[in-house]
């Protein structure tokens, strides 16, 4: 290995971002917590029994668990999706992507919302296929389709909330019609982009994998052609994940203490009307930054608001949220993700004020039963 | 500024590994997570140490370039920050311990739930269950179970764990309008999840006619046995107390969505 591996955004920025983001996070997590420590600091073995302690009340042990199961939860998908990045690098050839969306010209957008449900990723990993995609040289407007839709148009997602709306198909179909309509529509929105609004230098589709030359990612004594594609996704892996995983850790952390002092209710009687209940649940979906196989179940409990205002929690909540918002800081600039969360914003909310358009009585015309 | 390569990555890995390592081999990670969560965390953990391993094993067989070592320079300093950042997950759970969920603040106590899982699923039909009861026994049930099937509101003798909190004057008010306040009145309530902790949502009942109820530790964990009834129409349910017992905490103190589907 002549080189050693570098990282795959040379931007400085990124790195200032990484420290002073680690530091935050260092500083709270003494501040918030050592004071309670303190109160055992007589002797090292109160310290070591709390690791095993009993649950205690209060705000401390509410921010703790909301931080720690989010991240257990997010980091395994991270990892995972890290890992089928690298696996689709090795696989598709390097030219293929750029290639194949050239040839299908304006299709090329729907396309991918169509192969969308074939590549299921929550929307904790989308961010390192997304990225991998842009590496690979996919344009911009079909890297965001995909990007929008995967985590709703998920199998798993849909059946989930088919669950938790009482098995009723209606939820799950508003759903995704409502992922694949405004994820073609922010595509569409952004094609004339281009790939200044990457926070990372887009590489050429010959040596598109990353930022060093092939050799260097195989140590020398690993020749063995099997071994070394095994490496070469495992060391990828790393390369994604590690890049990520601090503004994974911030955005959680953000997201943690609104949920633990924001108040759900509060936002709730913002109001439950045909104006106001839209903007009242995407700000519940901003706000509360959960994982799109689990928001359904949290909307559904919020009974007094009408389908349209859960639709706009439903298919809000994936694209756009606290955590999101610092994961997309590892794809692109930020301006571009000030102009991605309005153009997301306008889109939603034209399709759920198209939703309230239609006629009442239209989901009994369509045979769904509707809950009460 | 100039990375200095696999050294810092490893160590920002072993944080990672640790903290994934220790809540998966403790099993403590079922605090936290729902039963599918545990096993993608397991496929995810088994990856990572892979990944590990891979660039553990790769150092051996290219030795570190000069470039790749620890140094003390300011790029260093600020990559060993950068590193700590990995390691904050595992920090909190050493500084915290495990901990769950509790309604000590008033954000969570004003959103108290009472949530029919699904209406348009046939519940189980308990009759033979509790036809067979014989006197003295209780029903053992959950709170997703008690507001999802009909049959469990009134009249029935159940078992049901979850922790306890005293209603304030104004508590009581939203819940029983109605009414004046009552002292021995509590809530006794339990999370249910989905995929992990931040998707709980609260699941509550009252308890009534509470034998010291001063003496209650708040948040504390309680097996009831007792006797439902329903307050009104769609309202909370009630559990007229036969006996409370104190216990330790469950081993998984959320309830989930899924299992009771």
């Amino acid at each position: 290995m002549s080189q050693p591996l570098e990282s795959p955004l040379p931007d400085s920025k990124m790195a200032h971002e990484k420290w002073i983001g680690s530091l935050l996070l260092l500083l709270f997590v003494l501040g918030a917590f050592l004071p309670v420590l303190g109160r055992d600091i007589n002797s090292v073995l109160p310290f070591l029994d709390r690791v095993n302690a009993m649950p205690g009340t209060g705000w401390r042990e509410n921010f703790a668990t909301y931080f720690i199961s989010i991240v257990l939860e997010g980091a395994p998908y991270m990892i995972l999706s890290a890992c089928i990045g690298a696996l689709i690098e090795l696989v598709v050839p390097p030219r293929w992507l750029p290639m194949a969306a050239q040839r299908l010209g304006g299709w090329g957008v729907p396309a991918m919302i169509v192969l969308a449900p074939l590549f299921p990723i929550c929307e904790c990993g989308i961010g390192f296929v997304a990225r991998r995609l842009l590496r690979m040289g996919l344009p911009l407007p079909h890297t965001l389709a995909y990007l929008l839709a995967a985590p709703i148009l998920n199998p798993l997602v849909l059946v989930g909330t088919w669950m938790a709306y009482g098995q009723n198909w209606l939820y799950p179909l508003l759903r995704a019609t409502g992922a694949i309509l405004v994820a073609l529509a922010v595509a569409m929105w952004f094609r004339r982009s281009d790939a200044s609004v990457l926070s990372f230098q887009p590489q050429a589709p010959a040596q598109a994998c990353c930022s060093h030359a092939h050799d260097s990612c195989t140590p020398r004594k690993v020749r063995h052609p099997a071994l070394a594609r095994l490496h070469h996704v495992l060391i990828h892996t790393r390369e994604d994940f590690l890049e990520t995983a601090l503004y994974f850790l911030f955005g959680v952390f953000v997201a943690s203490l609104m949920k633990t002092f924001v108040d759900p209710a509060w936002i709730e009687s913002l109001g439950q009307g045909g104006l106001a209940g839209p903007g009242v649940m995407m700000l519940m979906a901003f706000v509360l930054s959960l994982c799109a196989g689990a928001d359904a179940f949290v909307a559904a409990s919020f009974t007094g608001f009408s389908i349209p205002a859960h639709m706009a929690f439903l298919v809000l909540g994936p694209m756009l949220d606290i955590k999101l918002l610092f994961m997309y800081r590892t794809i692109f600039q930020r301006l571009f993700i000030v102009r991605l969360s309005l153009v997301i914003l306008l889109g939603v909310t034209l399709y759920v004020f198209g939703l309230q358009l239609l006629p009442d009585g239209w989901l009994e015309l369509l045979g769904f039963p509707i809950l009460g | 500024m100039k990375r200095h390569g696999g050294i810092w990555k490893e160590l920002q890995l072993a944080g990672w590994l640790l903290f994934l390592g220790y809540m998966i081999l403790t099993g403590k990670d079922q605090n936290y997570l729902a039963p599918l969560q545990h096993l993608i965390l397991l496929a995810g953990g088994g990856v990572l140490f892979l990944v590990f391993l891979v660039g553990f094993l790769a150092g051996f067989l290219d030795p570190p370039q000069p470039t790749e070592t620890i140094r003390l320079d300011k790029g260093g300093l600020l990559l060993a920050l950068e590193s700590v950042g990995h390691w904050i997950p595992m920090l909190v759970v050493w500084m915290m311990g495990v901990t769950t969920l509790n309604m000590d603040l008033a954000t969570m106590r004003n959103n108290i739930q009472m949530r029919v899982l699904d209406v348009n699923r046939t519940p189980e039909d308990l009759s033979a269950r509790l036809r067979r009861l014989k006197p003295g026994e209780y029903l053992e049930v959950t709170h997703i179970q008690l507001y999802s099937n009909p049959q469990l509101e009134s009249n029935v003798r159940i078992s049901l764990i979850g922790r306890a909190i005293r209603l304030n004057a104004e508590q009581h008010q939203k819940a029983f309008p109605d009414e004046v306040f009552q002292e021995h009145r509590v809530l006794f309530y339990r999370f249910a999840i989905a995929c992990c902790a931040a998707d709980a949502s609260p699941l509550s009942v009252f308890l009534e006619g509470v034998p010291a109820v001063a003496s209650l530790a708040d948040e504390g964990w309680y097996r009831v046995q007792g006797v439902t009834r329903t307050s009104r129409e769609s309202g909370p349910v009630m559990v007229l107390v036969d006996h409370l017992e104190e216990i330790s905490a469950p081993d998984k103190p959320f309830l989930s969505w899924l299992d009771a589907m």
